[in-house]
């Protein structure tokens, strides 16, 4: 596994600190390492709470992918190889090696057929390993990684329960089966042609194919037409883009008001946390599966590891100022560890630099 | 790669409420060709994705005002956007108050669209071509706020009356010089002896041994201040040289702040004034940051203020000298370091207009390049406290000083703010123009535009104080066709330490001038009357973008002063008229300035007694 990408579940949650510590761990261990990000970061405080944030400190030998306004703004000496005529609002994606130790403010392709070419470019270079920085929120451009690290916590919510909760919810999709091998070779059969997109559709017992125009679900309309394709001998409907919470409950109510019980296929785990109603859609999707529905991917994005940042910037009405506040992460670090089948990490214990080398040995046994 | 072809556009207001600048960019595509699907505000993430699939567009332009949350909020929408396919085909913008480069970055947008874009720069990126701005809107030029004037006296007595008082000096003068226009005589020859060594013609140890020789005869013109420095290395309480790592970081910080800043129009119309800046705060590296400051935020000049010490003293201390108190000190190294630090469009004045070193200030002004200076006779011996018949000599070679550089000055009339009325002032300006003219040199009017002391008396400002101001305008432009430069600073008494306040006062003055037509303005800083320290830098900012309101505000409008305005300039002319006959019955200026004609002890205004005695006859 060569590429593995680091993304929050909001602002402050530590990707930066994650990235940081694996940078570190990565250098400790000595192996060669790339970086990207898929957003801007390196900031020494945070644009909106004033309060310091973590800068990256990359070794000699790194390889990047970043802005050309980033090789200014930093302190370390990055000499260029090459340029990717891929632009950004920081202007355009250089791919380069540093020379002399420093900070280095990271920011990159922002989508994700961008990442995927960026990607190519830094294999070229041969790193062992190549890291993608988050921004934000974002998730989408991470479909062009092999593994993911979920960086959550307090910053998200700093209700602990609800915290468990959405964690959970966000993890569990990333464990949902691959579709079967036979299935998928019917559906990749029933396309046009070999690399045109994937398109919504229902697949029969038969192996018969129909498809719908477009590859989201977004239009009650559309859910009416697909409803219609759907016969008591369905097997799988595909939805290769992303769905809109009205329409997956308006699909699921259909089906549920027939006795047939297709399997319900998503592209990739990132098509369904990126929509801001992605813990609504997991209730509907969880009645789904207790009233007898399946549901599989046709992409795995393999969940490797969560951490876990007790942290949350908590607004102070006397200084009218933002305060670095906590909460008893230890607890919910154990209570997430007993559930979920990853490690779950604070990057900050002492203890974390053991886990990161178990990552390390488990992504790149020797 | 441009793509002038018709472009689909999808406008979304992220929003609750609808935005104007998404309206602006509609008409603006539209006018250019292209279609455009206006969304109502408050559309869901979905929905708008949707709307771009059906339509088909390769552009949304979405628009934000940021708050709590928001951030994540936009990056879910990318994030959908992406998820979905869109982004291979279709280019993504955040438009909004709060918008920067690297914040649509972090949001994963393919541009950001912050305060003041030109809709141009969105159409170019809708037209996925790189935007190239119209510098020929940004690029400004140094203006020569003299020209076009005949000097055309349109008061036939007045002008009559101005000869005769001119013939006057120059008769009183023929036989006399001073300390301070001898010290100029060597300065010329130093810098000549420094032209002739740059330009390889003599050796080094010559141009030495006649530096050290003219740096003797200097010194026998000097104080002991001066002395002393120079034989001893005595540097003056408060004063110390600036360090060569000091003066390296200078130059540093002037590089780097150029690489990044970009010059700003005040005016909005081609009528408004040229608007100058003060600068004095003691430290040259102080000053350079408050010009650059100045330059960015629109100031069309500055002006250069020595310390009060600086004019009592006979002769100048030479290198780079920090001062820890009001005014930067005069050296050739100061001034040709603040020079080097101006943008090109920046006009520069060094002030002359008093004390004892006036001939050399402007001689070296010249020398350096700076645009402009100031002099004026009467407010140097009236109201800055030089002895009259001293001012008068100096200020004559001064000012042929600035004829021979070509440096236009202004004639300012401050002392009108010990209490001196008006047309005294005005008086004293209009004989220093008459003998500028005669000596071949531009000057330019300045009347105060301030709450006049003389109107605090009789009450005549009450009302307002429009009419008093513009009287002064209206009463100098019926006597001569000359520039004017009301200062300095406008408004002046009028402001307060509110800086709200002391900007908009000095907005409402500079909107006034502008109304009137003169040629520039000076304007303080919003703390400049109350700082009681080097004054706060964003406090230049509070003025200058005052005046841009006002410009903005006025446009071609015109203020209309009350009918009180044309009866104040009827008496200001007609004391004008009494006050020059005065001084011809008396037959002699110098004498008028100590017998109080053009400001007595009654109005505030003593005779100076610096450098008194110090006149030599030939």
């Amino acid at each position: 596994m060569r590429v593995i990408g680091i993304a929050g579940t909001a602002k402050n949650t530590g990707k930066t600190t994650t990235t940081a510590a694996l940078i570190e761990q990565t250098g400790r261990a000595g192996k060669a390492l790339g970086l990207t990000s898929i957003g801007y970061d390196g900031e020494e405080t945070d644009n909106v709470t004033g309060l310091p944030k973590p800068r990256l400190l990359l070794p000699v030998g790194t390889v990047v992918a970043i802005a050309e306004k980033c090789l200014a703004t930093g302190s370390a000496k990055i000499q260029v190889l090459k340029r990717l005529g891929i632009s950004t609002p920081l202007g355009e994606i250089i791919v380069g090696r540093v020379a002399a130790e420093g900070l280095v403010v990271i920011a990159g392709p922002n989508k994700e057929h961008q990442l995927a070419e960026v990607l190519e470019q830094l294999k070229a270079l041969r790193p062992d390993l190549i890291l993608v920085d988050g921004a934000l929120n974002r998730l989408a451009p991470m479909v062009e990684t092999e593994g993911l690290i979920l960086a959550t916590g307090a910053a998200r919510t700093h209700d602990p329960d609800r915290l468990f909760r959405e964690t959970l919810d966000l993890c569990e999709v990333f464990q949902w089966p691959v579709l079967k091998t036979q299935l998928m070779a019917r559906l990749l059969a029933a396309r046009k042609q070999p690399d045109s997109d994937w398109a919504i559709s229902v697949l029969d017992e038969a192996g018969k194919v129909q498809m719908l125009e477009g590859k989201s679900l977004l239009a009650g309309q559309q859910v009416e037409s697909l409803l219609g394709l759907v016969s008591p001998r369905a097997k799988a409907i595909l939805i290769p883009g992303i769905v809109s919470y009205s329409c997956l409950k308006q699909l699921l109510d259909g089906l549920l008001s027939q006795p047939v019980r297709p399997g319900l296929v998503f592209a990739d785990p990132i098509k369904l946390v990126v929509s801001q109603d992605f813990f609504d859609i997991k209730i509907v999707l969880d009645r789904w599966r207790e009233e007898g529905g399946s549901l599989a991917l046709l992409n795995s994005l393999p969940l490797l590891m969560v951490t876990l940042n007790p942290f949350y910037p908590a607004y102070c009405d006397s200084t009218r100022s933002y305060t670095a506040a906590f909460i008893d992460g230890d607890m919910l670090r154990e209570k997430l560890s007993r559930r979920l089948r990853v490690w779950v990490v604070d990057v900050k214990k002492p203890e974390a630099q053991k886990i990161l080398q178990e990552l390390l040995d488990f992504t790149h046994p020797a | 790669m441009g793509n002038s072809a018709k472009q689909r556009v999808l406008l979304a207001p992220l929003d609750p409420v609808h935005d104007i600048g998404l309206k602006i960019m509609k008409r603006h595509l539209e006018a250019n060709g292209h279609e455009t699907f206006m969304l109502p505000p408050d559309y869901k993430a979905e929905e708008i994705i949707q709307k771009a699939i059906d339509e088909k567009v390769g552009t949304i332009l979405i628009s934000r005002t940021l708050g709590y949350g928001v951030a994540e909020l936009l990056a879910g929408f990318v994030d959908l956007a992406d998820a979905a396919g869109l982004r291979k085909n279709v280019r993504i913008a955040i438009g909004g108050m709060a918008i920067r480069p690297e914040l649509a970055a972090e949001l994963g947008f393919d541009a950001g669209f912050g305060p003041g874009t030109n809709p141009d720069e969105v159409l170019a990126f809708v037209e996925g071509r790189e935007y190239v701005p119209d510098l020929s809107k940004e690029s400004k030029q140094k203006k020569d706020i003299s020209a076009g004037y005949s000097y055309r006296y349109k008061h036939e007595r007045i002008g009559q009356l101005l000869d005769k008082i001119v013939d006057f000096i120059f008769d009183w003068a023929a036989d006399k010089t001073s300390p301070g226009v001898i010290r100029a005589e060597i300065r010329e020859k130093m810098l000549r002896a420094e032209a002739v060594f740059q330009a390889g013609k003599v050796s080094e140890h010559e141009y030495k041994k006649a530096l050290a020789e003219l740096q003797q005869a200097y010194l026998e013109h000097s104080d002991e201040t001066v002395r002393k420095f120079f034989s001893e290395g005595i540097i003056p309480a408060k004063t110390r040289p600036l360090s060569g790592s000091e003066l390296a970081s200078l130059e540093e910080y002037v590089r780097e702040t150029e690489s990044r800043m970009s010059i700003k129009r005040v005016q909005h119309i081609g009528e408004n004034p040229t608007v100058f800046i003060q600068y004095g705060t003691g430290c040259p590296f102080m000053d350079i940051a408050h010009i650059k400051m100045g330059e960015s935020w629109g100031a069309d000049g500055v002006v250069h203020f020595d310390p009060s010490w600086g004019a009592r003293t006979e002769g100048f201390l030479s290198g780079y000298l920090t001062h820890e108190e009001d005014g930067s000190v005069i050296t050739p190294e100061n001034l040709r370091q603040i020079k080097d630090s101006l943008h090109s469009s920046t006009l520069w004045q060094v002030r002359a207009h008093r004390g004892l070193n006036t001939p050399e200030t402007v001689l070296l002004a010249g020398a350096i390049g700076a645009d402009l200076t100031k002099i004026n006779i009467a407010y140097g011996a009236m109201g800055a406290g030089t002895d009259p018949a001293r001012m008068c000599i100096d200020g004559i070679a001064a000012i042929k000083y600035a004829a021979k550089y070509n440096l236009p000055f202004d004639v300012v009339t401050n002392e009108e703010l010990a209490g001196v009325p008006a047309f005294k002032a005005f008086a004293g300006m209009l004989v220093v123009a008459r003998l500028a003219r005669r000596l071949g040199a531009k000057p330019i009017l300045q009347p105060l535009f301030c709450y006049s002391p003389e109107m605090m008396i009789t009450g005549g400002m009450e009302d307002n104080y429009v009419d008093f101001n513009a009287a002064k305008i209206m009463a100098l432009r019926k006597i001569i066709d000359a520039p004017m430069w009301p200062g300095a600073p406008i408004g002046f008494l009028t402001q307060t330490e509110d800086r709200v306040q002391s900007s908009m006062t000095t907005g409402l003055h500079a909107a006034l001038a502008s109304s009137l037509g003169v040629d520039a303005i000076s304007i303080a800083s919003s703390d400049e009357a109350y700082s009681g320290g080097p004054i706060v830098a964003a406090s230049r900012v509070d003025t200058l973008q005052a005046v841009t309101e006002a410009f903005r505000f006025f446009g071609h409008t015109k203020i209309q002063p009350t009918a009180k305005a044309e009866r104040h300039a009827g008496e200001i002319i007609a004391g004008i008229q009494k006050v020059l006959e005065q001084i011809v019955e008396k037959g002699c200026f110098v004498q008028a300035m100590y017998d109080g004609i053009l400001g007595a002890p009654e109005d505030g205004a003593y005779p100076g007694r610096v450098g008194r005695g110090r006149v030599i006859t030939l």
